[in-house]
């Protein structure tokens, strides 16, 4: 018969964060984080009894960088529902928007483990490093991805630039788990807001409704529209003018439930499901889009085309409701 | 801005795996990596209001909170009911059990035992036992005195180490029976 006391020791130590001997409590796909934690730290810094927050050095650089973005990355998934197609074969539809499930872990934290551009101790096996000069974003970082590389992508990097020169050059071996350095072409560094386009602040929610996120910046070359309500969100739909980038964004309102993957959502008739890490185009008419719901979980490279010119009203805020 | 940015920077490059961490323990790391990205969403937009020093984690946390409990009323019944048998995997009986393998069935039963608390005792200990957070810092963060923490957490280390007992017992009786 154990104590309380006895008992709590044990639950302290039953930290499904730091309990690697217990497979089974080990989440089925551990984050770069997690990976990352174990190889620099034996318990990484949680700053218990408020000490000094050191933080974790080993992977501070590529991340710094990724904080910015990150806020972005997430207020765009959260509260945008980007209305997704059926299938009319939109220019834009899957080859553009949507990624392959392998990107979708990076979603909002990107974790490279760039600092280490040359071997790794842990995993020798060597790969042969892709082709990647010319490529986009999205595309090299798919291929790198498929080799078994990591690529480090900075945050303030527009949807359109391409990658200039590599390190390692393409044909190479290269250790598995290393990173490919590239230079980027084009790559108009854009922080967060900046002075394009004009800023719309999406409309007061009905009374008693939290604002969920708004919508500022539309970049140039977008107009916006707003469609019709629905029971728990107002659509906007953003429309480009220049037929290559076009997205919806949509601003959420509480109160929930907000949509996850595998919701089932009533609209115009039609059932759509929401689907994780995709964005489709459910159909253009006369120039325009709509887009319908995919999950909150938008990978990176998606979310990046978005920031470019999407930021957020820092006057609204998320609801903060009271734990229920 | 500038300011604001390289604050966030910093917020973000200190505290990240906490938030993360605080989200990986309650659902598991495939969607802490989202929610965390949430919680420094709003801090990014609040981060005029996100205190200086040791005190931004506790705010952090707050917001965790806030997000967390967000997340687990739109998790649907059934995800839930996942987590909860996520995290009463059954026991893998050994014959020959050496201290190590009785050491992780205990770490097993243990979080076992927790997850039948109800999610306030559960939060208090996790708090207490993952975060490491001093009462002080709890009470302040689930904004009641430090003696009702005192209070509240021994209270659920007596419920837990019930609990645990129960999960021992029942465990003895329908699994491993080997009687020892």
């Amino acid at each position: 018969m154990r104590d309380a006391d006895e008992v709590f020791g044990l639950f302290r130590e039953a930290d499904p964060m730091w309990t690697a001997s217990d497979p089974e409590h080990q989440p089925s796909d551990p984050s770069p984080i997690i990976a990352a934690a174990s190889d620099a730290t034996e318990r990484p810094p949680l700053q218990p009894s408020g000490a000094t927050g050191q933080p974790p050095r080993a992977w501070r650089g590529p991340l710094i960088a990724a904080g910015t973005f990150v806020a972005v990355v997430v207020a765009v998934g959260l509260g945008s529902w980007l209305f997704g197609s059926s299938g009319t074969g939109s220019p834009i539809a899957s080859d553009e928007l949507s990624l392959p499930a392998t990107t979708h872990a990076d979603a909002g934290i990107t974790l490279p483990t760039s600092e280490t551009t040359g071997p790794q101790t842990a995993n020798s096996d060597l790969v042969v490093v892709p082709e990647l000069v010319g490529l986009t974003v999205f595309q090299a970082r798919a291929k790198v991805e498929e080799a078994g590389m990591t690529l480090v992508v900075p945050p303030n990097l527009t949807g359109d630039a391409v990658v200039a020169t590599q390190d390692p050059v393409a044909g190479l071996e290269a250790a598995s788990g290393s990173s490919v350095a590239v230079e980027w072409e084009s790559a108009a560094t854009t922080t967060m807001p900046d002075d394009r386009g004009d800023t719309w602040v999406a409309p007061d929610p009905p009374d008693g409704w939290a604002s969920g996120l708004s919508i500022g910046f539309v970049p140039d070359g977008f107009v916006y529209e707003e469609s019709e309500g629905h029971e728990t969100a107002t659509f906007h739909v953003f429309v480009s003018t220049d037929g290559a980038r076009r997205f919806g964004v949509g601003r959420q309102w509480s109160p929930p439930p907000y949509p996850f993957v595998g919701d089932e959502i009533d609209r115009d008739g039609r059932t759509f499901t929401v689907i994780p890490d995709e964005v489709r185009v459910l159909e253009e008419v006369g120039g325009r889009v709509r887009i319908e719901v995919v999950s909150s979980s938008l990978d990176a490279e998606t979310l990046m085309r978005i920031a470019v010119g999407v930021t957020y009203d820092p006057a609204r805020d998320l609801p903060f409701s009271d734990d229920g | 801005m500038i300011d604001a940015e390289e604050r966030f920077r910093t917020l973000y490059d200190a505290h990240r795996l906490a938030v993360f961490s605080y989200f990986a323990r309650r659902f598991g790391a495939e969607s802490a990596s989202d929610l965390a990205a949430e919680v420094f969403t709003v801090a990014w937009r609040r981060i005029g209001d996100v205190p200086a020093g040791d005190a931004a984690l506790l705010w952090l946390y707050g917001a965790a909170r806030n997000v967390g409990s967000h997340h687990r009323r739109r998790l649907s019944r059934s995800t839930r009911l996942r987590l909860r048998v996520a995290s009463m995997a059954p026991l893998a009986v050994s014959d020959e059990p050496d201290a190590s393998a009785i050491r992780t069935d205990e770490l097993r039963r243990v979080r076992q035992a927790a997850a039948r608390l109800r999610e306030s005792d559960q939060e208090i200990l996790r708090l207490a036992a993952w975060e490491e957070l001093p009462h002080v810092q709890i009470a302040q963060l689930l904004d009641v005195s430090v003696a009702a923490v005192d209070q509240r957490i021994h209270r659920a280390k007596k419920r837990l180490a019930t609990e645990f007992q129960r999960v021992m017992s029942s465990q003895t009786r329908s699994g491993g029976g080997d009687g020892s």
